[in-house]
């Protein structure tokens, strides 16, 4: 006993696949039951560790001898599979303690995604299992496969090939329709792991798992929501150094957000949070189901190109066509084929055929001209990839070409190359002896480009320079200078920032601001305007009046004292109008800062990844245009610049039209100092500087809006104190 | 034995929880210190019940609220008003044998009843007491208050011991310390402490709203004493909703029943309740993340309009109990700011 409480944290995760021994509680004789599929699927498996059902009635389950509880049980257990009734289950989480039990898969539903009631009982199991130290998947999952060790611990019909594919599911059903269909397709995996309500283990810790696995080269996930946003990003980009790994999130849809979230009790977070964190983490995604196999499929059996520069080979012109505009649509380029390479093919093809990319050796090309064609494609060092097109043609002979696509893929290894055998009937052995000899090999030529832009896309992921580096770190910062304001906000009761308080917070982070400071009164207007100088800018600030714009608020260009008190009384009264319950009413006294490009650098705080940061078009118009970018907190200079390459105000920021070329470099460093000010700070939700202008002396941020989380803000001062 | 009236120029300074916090805070320090509300103006008013179940006081509520008397009771007869007049003397005549001090809470504001010569200057002249006066802090205008009321007291020559600014916004709580200064400068008159206007010092709870609104608990019921600061209509498109519901804290949102989706993303930010309108039942979901987040859900039969009408019309007091820690905690740290011993050296002298 005392050695199994020492079982480290990677042994128990691993005793879920390679248990010596298995207790099913909830193991049955009644074939309508889960606890029946559960047994028969782990027998015939062909499972070699030791079995023990656990059945209150019955002395025998399924001819093996079976245990009234888990106390009766000889041996110790390494894998507990749980198929009783929900309400059950916390007691048996007591038993499995004294025995020392630190894996439990738990099948049975349920919990949260049945209620308030479910929800209770999950948080009690999930307080149950910190205290005793248990690994849990599940609960509410359909189990999980092991093709190695050999073990199915599901309860699904179908069996499974075995394979180099991992696979994590949020959904069950997902599971047995891909499964009854990998059968079909002849897709193998070495793991399958259903992870159902995510109580404990996620796709997280088993995508580390799996990266470690030597049996599983690609990694496939099928999410509805992630609730470890951070460390899926850390682990992933850790992982996809090694393998690459494909995800299907679904519920992007404003509908499908819904349903998902109405689905398995999580709440679906925005999809640009996603499409984002996917793109921090190296993770390829993709839309349908389909693809993420045709993608795997290809990484299994195919090398990675060298570059994106494609050539197509086939013997007829539409689908050429078809392929040239789909390997744009997937981010890959047509080769420019080498000289050399063009004239021996000049010399060896008919008259009529095109040498030059892609190229058809016409209708009546057969295996010699497909051969020819492929090796000189293969040596000329401006091809990365190729895709083989045959369409039947009246000379068409699909074995035979097959063979020859067969021998040079096997001639020359280094470059991947996908198939499309474009027919029916016809096409259907070469298709066959395609796939056995590890060639992707589909109907239609727009899957072959798909396949080889999936490796690209893991190529590109590999290459990145900001993979490899780590933010830039601003040393003058003046982190106490925030710490303050943010306490004296939270000690106010508030969690909006005043105008003023925002300003110092980004001045505090070394973010160029124009000099501000608020007036409660007429006498202190003009005292803090004898300070500042004219021209000025007046702003109504209180902490419930958000949109200043909208009231008149904002006064731009005040030239003198007479101005500045006319102006100061009619601000007022206005705000107060508009606003009669607003408990305080100051107006911001700004200098006024020379109008650059209108930019907006904001950020807010994913429920799910953390900080999300934007650059893009500001001014008042932000929402109309829609030219932002967008990247995920921590953000790194290389990540900065692409973000900021990637709007459309880039272009009028590099002087277009004959404008001064604006300083670039502040811009990004502005944005790398806001990244640095809320990773420094996690309490700020909401972050929006709008306007931040930008011209050929630098940038200034002129206005600056911050909200906070009081929950958050108190979490951080307590981590701090101890 | 010392009577203190607290009087306000005007409703809602927070007369009520500012009293029971005085009271907390002079027995904390060995004073043997008692309530008394002379007169209420309504059958509804529970403050003598807070007070008797705050300060776990053992006086009946007839002795510590004697007498009532509503706006329509002005045609009240002479014989009407002596015999009112008797009952409080006749409860100060039993208050007085027990308590050293006793905080006198007026009724409503300074010169309420006065017609009937029952307001507050004829209460401290007849019972012997000085005044505290409250005013309200939101504006440098409260100086007003200020002056009128040390004039009517003065008139009567009632003394009045000092003032405290309530509700002042804590943004500008320096600024008005040193208005604050200029007041006792100019006029004598002592200001004897700032109360800043924070939502957690008067908020109400879930529960006391959810009595209001007569609405039904979905789930989470145990979590109702959470306090409520401000109220927040969920009606906007998801993309923008968590950054709405981000700015305000300790919050209800109210929104129909059917915008889960809107319900989730509230969940995630600092909400006390959610208030469903329309009668629609929401998904499992909703209130399974409730229980996970520790906030009560409740359902409305009417529309998020009428809701939003009523609560808006019908504001809800929240009320100082020993049950809300985290207000009792504030008000004690905000008592220890007060200048307890230049108003009892005033009451003294």
């Amino acid at each position: 006993m005392i050695k199994l409480l020492l079982l480290s944290d990677r042994e128990i995760l691993e005793n879920f696949f390679m248990p010596r021994t298995v207790a099913v509680v909830g193991a049955s004789n009644n074939p309508s039951k889960v606890g029946y599929s559960l047994l028969h699927n782990l027998l015939r498996s062909g499972y070699d560790g030791k079995i023990f059902p656990v059945n209150l009635k019955d002395e025998e389950v399924q001819g093996i001898k079976a245990y009234r509880t888990l106390k009766e049980i000889p041996e110790h257990v390494d894998l507990l599979v749980v198929s009783i009734p929900s309400p059950y289950v916390l007691d048996l989480m007591d038993e499995a303690h004294e025995r020392g039990i630190k894996s439990v898969l738990i099948i049975s539903a349920g919990f949260k995604e049945i209620g308030p009631e479910g929800a209770m009982l999950e948080q009690k199991l999930l307080a149950k299992i910190r205290e005793y130290g248990m690994r849990v998947i599940g609960p509410n999952c359909l189990g999980l496969i092991d093709n190695f060790t050999p073990l199915n611990i599901t309860f699904t019909k179908s069996n499974s090939k075995q394979g180099n594919l991992g696979f994590v599911s949020q959904s069950g059903a997902l599971i047995t329709g891909i499964l009854d269909w990998s059968v079909k397709e002849d897709i193998g995996f070495s793991k399958f792991v259903s992870v159902g309500n995510k109580l404990d283990i996620d796709e997280v810790e088993l995508i580390e798992l799996m990266g470690e696995d030597q049996h599983t080269k690609v990694i496939l996930l099928y999410l509805e929501a992630v609730n470890k946003g951070r460390e899926f990003i850390e682990v992933c980009r850790r992982v996809v150094k090694k393998k690459p790994i494909i995800a299907i999130k679904s519920g992007t849809s404003k509908a499908g957000a819904r349903a998902a979230s109405s689905h398995t009790g999580a709440m679906a977070g925005a999809n640009t949070a996603y499409t984002t964190a996917f793109e921090k983490a190296g993770v390829i995604r993709v839309d349908r189901i389909e693809d993420l196999f045709t993608i795997a499929t290809t990484f299994s059996w195919q090398p990675l190109p060298r570059s994106n520069q494609l050539c197509i080979i086939t013997n007829a012109g539409g689908p050429g066509i078809i392929a040239t505009d789909h390997a744009e649509f997937n981010g890959l380029s047509l080769a420019p084929l080498s000289s050399t390479t063009i004239n021996t093919l000049k010399q060896n093809l008919h008259p009529a055929a095109a040498t030059h990319n892609p190229i058809d050796v016409l209708g009546t090309g057969g295996a010699k001209e497909y051969r020819i064609s492929m090796e000189l494609a293969m040596k000329d060092p401006n091809v990365g990839m190729i895709l083989v097109i045959l369409a039947p043609q009246e000379m068409t002979k699909p074995v035979e070409i097959a063979e020859v696509i067969i021998d040079i893929s096997k001639r020359f290894p280094e470059k991947p190359v996908s198939v499309s055998f474009f027919g029916g009937k016809e096409m259907e052995k070469g298709l066959e002896l395609l796939k056995r000899n590890y060639i992707p090999a589909f109907t239609f030529p727009e899957k072959g480009v798909l396949a080889l832009a999936g490796l690209w896309r893991y190529q590109a992921i590999l290459s990145r320079p900001e993979f490899y580096e780590l933010p830039r770190e601003f040393p003058s910062v003046r982190k106490e200078i925030v710490q303050n304001i943010f306490d004296s906000v939270v000690e106010q009761g508030r969690v909006t920032l005043l105008g003023s308080e925002s300003i110092a917070v980004a001045q505090a982070y070394g973010i160029r601001v124009p000099q501000t400071e608020t007036a409660f009164t007429t006498n202190e207007a003009v005292e803090i305007a004898n300070r500042i100088g004219y021209p000025l800018v007046m702003k109504i600030t209180s902490p419930q009046i958000l949109h200043k714009t909208d009231i008149n608020g904002v006064r731009i260009g005040i030239q003198d004292e007479k101005e500045l008190t006319d102006a100061f009384a009619e601000m007022l009264r206005a705000a107060r109008t508009h606003f009669p319950h607003a408990k305080v009413i100051g107006v911001d006294i700004q200098q006024l800062a020379k109008k650059g490009t209108e930019l907006i650098i904001g950020v807010s705080k994913d429920p799910q990844f953390g900080h999300l940061a934007i650059i893009g078009t500001g001014g008042i118009y932000t929402n109309v245009f829609e030219d932002v970018q967008f990247g995920l907190v921590p953000i790194t200079h290389t990540e900065a610049t692409q973000m900021l390459e990637g709007t459309k105000v880039y272009s009028i920021l590099q002087g277009a039209r004959g404008g001064k070329k604006a300083d670039i470099g502040s811009v990004i460093e502005t944005l790398e100092r806001v990244s640095r000010l809320v990773q420094d700070f996690p309490q700020m939700v909401d972050l929006d500087i709008n306007p931040l202008f930008a011209d050929e002396t630098g940038v200034m941020a002129v206005d600056v809006k911050i909200t906070i989380s009081k929950e958050e803000h108190q979490k951080q001062k307590q981590e701090e104190s101890t | 034995m010392k009577n203190l009236l607290i009087a306000s120029c005007s409703e809602r300074t927070g007369k009520t929880t500012f009293t029971m916090a005085l009271l907390r805070k002079l027995r904390s320090k060995g004073i043997q210190a008692g309530y008394f509300k002379p007169i209420s103006s309504s059958k509804d008013d529970r403050d003598a019940e807070v007070a008797k179940e705050f300060l776990d006081l053992p006086e009946d509520l007839s002795v510590l609220n004697p007498v009532t008397i509503t706006e329509w009771d002005y045609d009240m007869k002479e014989d009407g008003i002596e015999q009112a007049m008797n009952r409080i003397k006749k409860s100060y005549d039993e208050l007085k044998r027990v308590y050293d001090l006793l905080v006198i809470e007026g009724c409503r504001t300074i010169n309420y009843l006065s017609f009937l010569k029952l307001s507050s200057r004829e209460m401290a002249g007849m019972l012997d007491a000085k005044i505290l006066l409250l005013v309200s802090g939101r504006t440098d205008a409260q100086l007003d208050d200020v002056l009128l009321g040390a004039s009517y007291f003065n008139d009567a020559e009632v003394p009045l011991i000092g003032t405290i600014f309530s509700l002042v916004p804590p943004e500008i709580l320096e600024r008005e310390k040193a208005i604050a200064g200029r007041l006792t400068k100019t006029t004598d008159i002592k200001v004897l402490g700032l109360i800043p206007d924070k939502g957690v010092l008067a908020a109400p709870t879930v529960d006391e709203i959810v009595q209001m609104l007569n609405a039904k608990y979905l789930c989470c019921e145990e979590y109702k004493d959470r306090i409520v600061e401000d109220f927040q209509v969920g009606a906007m498109e998801l993309e923008s909703a968590l950054k709405f519901f981000r700015r305000s804290v300790n919050k209800a949102v109210i929104l129909g029943g059917d915008r889960p989706a809107l319900a989730l993303a509230a969940m995630e930010t600092d909400t006390s309740v959610v208030i469903l309108t329309g009668g629609i039942y929401p998904p499992s979901t909703v209130l399974a993340r409730a229980q996970e987040r520790k906030i009560p859900v409740v359902m409305v039969q009417w529309d998020t309009y009428t809701t939003v009408q009523y609560l808006a019309t019908h504001q809800v007091r929240g009320l100082l109990t020993l049950d809300q820690q985290e207000k009792v905690k504030e008000w004690d740290k905000i008592m220890n700011e007060i200048q307890i011993e230049a108003m009892l050296e005033s009451l003294a002298s």
